[in-house]
């Protein structure tokens, strides 16, 4: 499924996963895991974030991450197999970060996928000027 | 499969299936949707409505929410209750068999806004089945069923496993006591205030009616309701052999990991505050170290507004100080309310 024409992308090599993720391959082989602009819209207002647990490996489909607003919690697997390296504690401390820059600043989690090919067939990817 | 969606009958309302459990031990009470949710993601089960009452007392905690920040230690001995994780959102809560539960478990198929705004979508049809029932109820939103402004059900949702759920229940008769007593404090000489202010903002169906409907007469009317709401109407169904084995080997495995239990909190971190309680809607009560004293400076807010104040000074006879307008703590804490999240 490709993002909604609403939705941007971060600027770089960014690819939409889904309607809801964007995902950015590093200079490292590490991939950056986030949420358009779309679903952050769709959201409404985050009140809290858990990210996934740093060093742990997840099945696609598992749930890795939550975001809650208005009493519903959104649970967020990561696209395809993979170890988590990293998640994004400056948004679990602030998750209104995630409204003020979801393309950037507000990262879900950095990971490596299992299969980064598999990842890369799942992607759609978008230019710079990031119109998804 | 081609051909029609056999959940549509003919161009009318999909056919939900209804889950009657009866009563059920806690676990089974909170969980078992969980355990049907993957399948029905995948569309290999039914979307379901689950009706079901606890058969004993039990707390369950909001996903996000911190087992040893929330609860206090000293209510889990005295009354040996067991706490139960939820993987929807909201608020902790003190749950007995005096609570009939409403639970909605169904795919991503269009037919409400998605996410939060799924809860005013199907809220309509409880709404509809107290006010048929006598009950003079509204929603409070994003999810409270409320007479007047005091809370008669508590509603909260989210996405698991590819399906949606959404849970509530409705509060027949209330244990003011019990609902105020299970929070943590950093100080005892809060927990009178507390009590009044459960008391003052959550209510209940024998209170407002001075009746409580017969389970059975509920479930009617809000299967009613959902049809009448033009959500989906029912088709009585069971359980199915794989969802009663998925539920035994996952669902209560996860919630008897006590590594599930005490999952981290996520909260944002606001300088200075020790304690947020919600209440109901937008009121709760706000905890903070008072700055460079050995006291705290407590608040009952409603949204963004102040309502009371006070000082508690720990160990001291009258702990508990009223701060009027005017007070010399009051600026400071009129300040530290507008830097903590608002109950919304």
């Amino acid at each position: 499924m490709s993002p909604s024409a609403a939705s941007a992308l971060p600027p770089g090599k960014a690819c939409a996963v889904g309607p809801d993720l964007w995902y950015r391959r590093e200079a490292d082989g590490s991939y950056l895991l986030g949420l358009t602009d779309g679903a952050e819209r769709r959201a409404g207002r985050v009140a809290r974030y858990r990210g996934p647990e740093p060093g742990r490996y997840y099945r696609a489909r598992e749930p890795a991450m939550s975001i809650e607003s208005d009493k519903w919690v959104g649970h967020l697997a990561l696209p395809v197999d993979g170890t988590v390296l990293d998640t994004n504690s400056a948004l679990e401390s602030d998750p209104s970060l995630l409204h003020r820059d979801p393309l950037g600043a507000a990262w879900l989690c950095r990971w490596k996928p299992k299969d980064p090919e598999a990842l890369e067939r799942l992607g759609t990817p978008v230019g710079s000027e990031g119109t998804g | 499969m081609s051909g029609a969606d056999p959940s549509m009958a003919g161009g009318e309302l999909p056919v939900w299936r209804l889950l009657e459990l009866g009563i059920a031990e806690p676990a089974r009470a909170q969980t078992f949707v969980e355990a049907l949710a993957e399948a029905v993601g995948r569309g290999l089960a039914p979307n379901t409505l689950i009706i079901v009452r606890p058969s004993a007392p039990y707390v369950s905690l909001g996903f996000h929410q911190s087992f040893r920040e929330e609860i206090d230690p000293g209510f889990l001995e005295r009354r040996r209750l067991p706490v139960l994780r939820r993987v929807e959102g909201g608020g902790t809560t003190y749950l007995d068999r005096d609570q009939l539960f409403y639970q909605l478990v169904y795919r991503d198929d269009g037919g409400g806004p998605g996410g939060p705004g799924d809860l005013a979508h199907y809220l309509a049809a409880p709404v509809r089945a107290a006010r048929q029932l006598g009950l003079p109820a509204s929603l409070r939103p994003p999810s409270d069923i409320v007479v007047g402004d005091r809370k008669v059900s508590g509603n909260a949702g989210g996405d698991w496993e590819g399906a949606h759920i959404l849970v509530g229940g409705f509060l027949l008769r209330t244990d003011h006591r019990a609902m105020a007593d299970l929070y943590r404090l950093p100080d005892p000489a809060l927990r009178p205030l507390l009590r009044r202010e459960v008391e003052r903002a959550v209510s209940s169906w024998e209170a407002e009616a001075g009746t409580v409907p017969r389970a059975e007469e509920l479930t009617t009317q809000l299967v009613t309701a959902f049809e009448a709401e033009g959500l989906f109407r029912v088709r009585p169904g069971a359980p199915t052999t794989a969802e009663e084995a998925r539920f035994r080997s996952e669902t209560l495995v996860r919630h008897g990991d006590p590594s599930w239990r005490e999952l981290p909190p996520s909260s944002s971190s606001t300088p200075g505050l020790v304690r947020r309680i919600r209440i109901a809607g937008p009121r709760g009560l706000l905890v903070f170290s008072a700055p460079g004293a050995d006291r705290y400076l407590a608040a009952v807010v409603a949204g963004p507004e102040l309502i009371e104040a006070y000082s508690v000074t720990p160990g001291h006879p009258s702990a508990l100080e009223s701060l009027p307008p005017g007070a010399p703590e009051r600026p400071e804490l009129e300040r530290l309310v507008a830097s903590a999240p608002r109950f919304d």
